[in-house]
């Protein structure tokens, strides 16, 4: 197998590598914003139920 | 009264349903059935069902305008407009009810005696015909039941029939929806110029709000031009579009071809959450964590950004849409044939080469369906526009800056008090068709591209 070939070939496995790591990042960019969602609506509802809460007891 | 009859004539199809099947039985013993016991008892339960209830629908329709000329002939010599003769009726109408609180005349006393009387007459006619109908259709079928005809032919047209009839309605609620909305556009359209509205660069409808009397001519043409709305919608489409095609294509090409099968099994319905969020929640969301959020970095960057962007409007919206693209676009390529990723194999291609030259031309029809359904999607939203990128119809490209929709102006102006004739709420019509119109022909684009780029493995 002569240098040019083995170039060409390197070239394909690196540009397979690349896209198989496109595909990982896009994956765990959808995943990511899912958990910044959730974490920011929760930690935001959880205080509120908390001062409800606590309101509450006060007034009983 | 209705609820009694409706009620008696499905319970009654129910019995004569299991007495058709009894009889089934009971024939059996003599002779050779021409079908399962079961069918005798469809048939005689549609037969006891189908007329009376047809009948009943057609009564209930008719009933009220009929009884209506019945009141109003009383009033025809007195020259009345059509208008005065409904509040007459209504009159009447509350009359009868023991709700009226207007004074009474002699006249109205006797309208309302009249019609309680057209009424208990119309009840206990109907029930009659009912009754009758239901004695007739149920000794008719009962007849060729005792006669053992043929019983699955008869079951299986009328269940043809019922289908027709129901994909009929679907027909017909949307050629209704389409013409609700274009004869109101009309209306629209003779108040404002149609071509002030499709090429006017000011959208301003508050302006024509005018008390007590008609609006300057002047005023509204220069207040409906919807060209920033149609700008804003497509501008903010296109920055969701941006988010949410390529991060969906790759993680629908990763989740078909490379993930295993764990990966797939849990990655696949986590994302698809994401599609699960009412768009009110993604709303707000957008408002009040990421406008602020995408304003700290513009104002450390040195640039000026107002709260509510397009692009904190957009971004979201396209996070919304990303399952859309992704889940369907993995559906649609795991379908591809598992031979023509074997040929690719062999021919020494890589995995990405075999994606990118085989299975992306092979799914390209659904891939672009999903695209399709994801652009109507971004183009439709409302809750996030109005909550994330603000009412005001800018006509700017700048993605920083505040822009709006044709939805969120739907919205804006529906809420709160109109008038009907009024042109502000019929501009929310000729909106609503010009929307109608624009994904249609995105429907046709888009099949004409599929039909030309696609790649036939058959």
């Amino acid at each position: 197998m002569n240098s040019f070939k083995k170039n060409l070939l390197k070239k394909r496995y690196n540009a397979e590598r690349r896209f198989q790591w496109y595909g990982k990042i896009a994956i765990g960019l959808a995943l990511s914003f899912l958990a910044v969602f959730m974490f920011q609506i929760f930690s935001k509802g959880y205080s509120a139920f908390q001062k409800n809460l606590d309101s509450n007891r006060s007034s009983l | 009264m209705n609820l009694i009859l409706v009620t008696f004539i499905i319970l009654l199809a129910f019995t004569s349903y299991y007495f058709g099947r009894k009889k089934a039985l009971v024939i059996q013993s003599s002779q050779r059935l021409t079908a399962l016991p079961k069918f005798y008892g469809y048939y005689l339960a549609a037969w006891c069902a189908a007329p009376a209830l047809i009948i009943f629908a057609l009564w209930s329709v008719f009933e009220p305008s009929i009884v209506k000329t019945f009141i109003l002939q009383d009033y025809t010599d007195q020259n009345l407009t059509k208008n005065e003769l409904q509040l007459i009726y209504t009159k009447v109408k509350a009359l009868a009810a023991g709700t009226y609180t207007g004074n009474i005349t002699n006249f109205l006393d006797e309208s309302a005696n009249k019609y309680i009387q057209l009424k208990g007459i119309a009840n206990s006619a109907k029930v009659a015909i009912i009754l009758a109908i239901l004695i007739f259709s149920l000794s008719f079928a009962y007849r060729s039941v005792q006669k053992n005809d043929r019983m699955r032919e008869p079951v299986e047209i009328f269940l043809k029939w019922v289908l027709f009839v129901a994909s009929l309605g679907a027909v017909l609620v949307t050629i209704g929806i389409v013409f609700s909305l274009l004869f109101e556009a009309i209306r629209f359209f003779q108040a404002v110029k149609i071509f002030d509205f499709i090429f006017g660069t000011h959208w301003y409808p508050a302006k024509t709000f005018v008390r007590d009397g008609q609006p300057d001519p002047e005023l509204m043409k220069d207040a409906f031009g919807a060209v920033p709305l149609f700008a804003g919608t497509f501008f903010i489409a296109f920055i969701a579009m941006c988010v949410a095609i390529p991060i969906g294509l790759l993680s629908g090409i990763y989740l078909s071809e490379y993930a295993g099968r764990g990966i797939r099994k849990y990655a696949k319905p986590i994302i698809e959450i994401l599609a699960g969020i009412p768009t009110v929640v993604y709303g707000f969301f957008a408002a009040l964590t990421v406008g602020p959020f995408v304003k700290e970095i513009g104002n450390a960057m040195g640039l000026e950004v107002s709260a509510e962007s397009a692009l904190a409007a957009g971004a979201v919206m396209g996070v919304m849409i990303i399952p859309f693209i992704s889940s369907l676009s993995d559906d649609v390529m795991t379908a591809v044939p598992q031979n023509l990723r074997d040929g690719s194999y062999a021919m020494g291609a890589t995995k990405s080469e075999t994606v990118k030259k085989v299975i992306f031309p092979a799914a390209l029809p659904g891939i672009v369906g999903s695209i399709l359904l994801a652009v109507s999607r971004a183009v439709g939203e409302t809750m996030i526009v109005v909550m994330a990128s603000g009412l005001a119809a800018n006509l700017t490209m700048n993605p920083l800056e505040s822009t709006s929709t044709i939805t969120a102006q739907i919205v804006v102006i529906l809420i709160g008090d109109q008038q009907f004739g009024d042109p502000k709420t019929q501009s929310a019509f000729a909106l609503g068709i010009s929307l109608f119109i624009v994904t249609l022909l995105l429907n046709v684009i888009a099949l004409s591209v599929v039909k030309k780029y696609r790649e036939k493995y058959e």
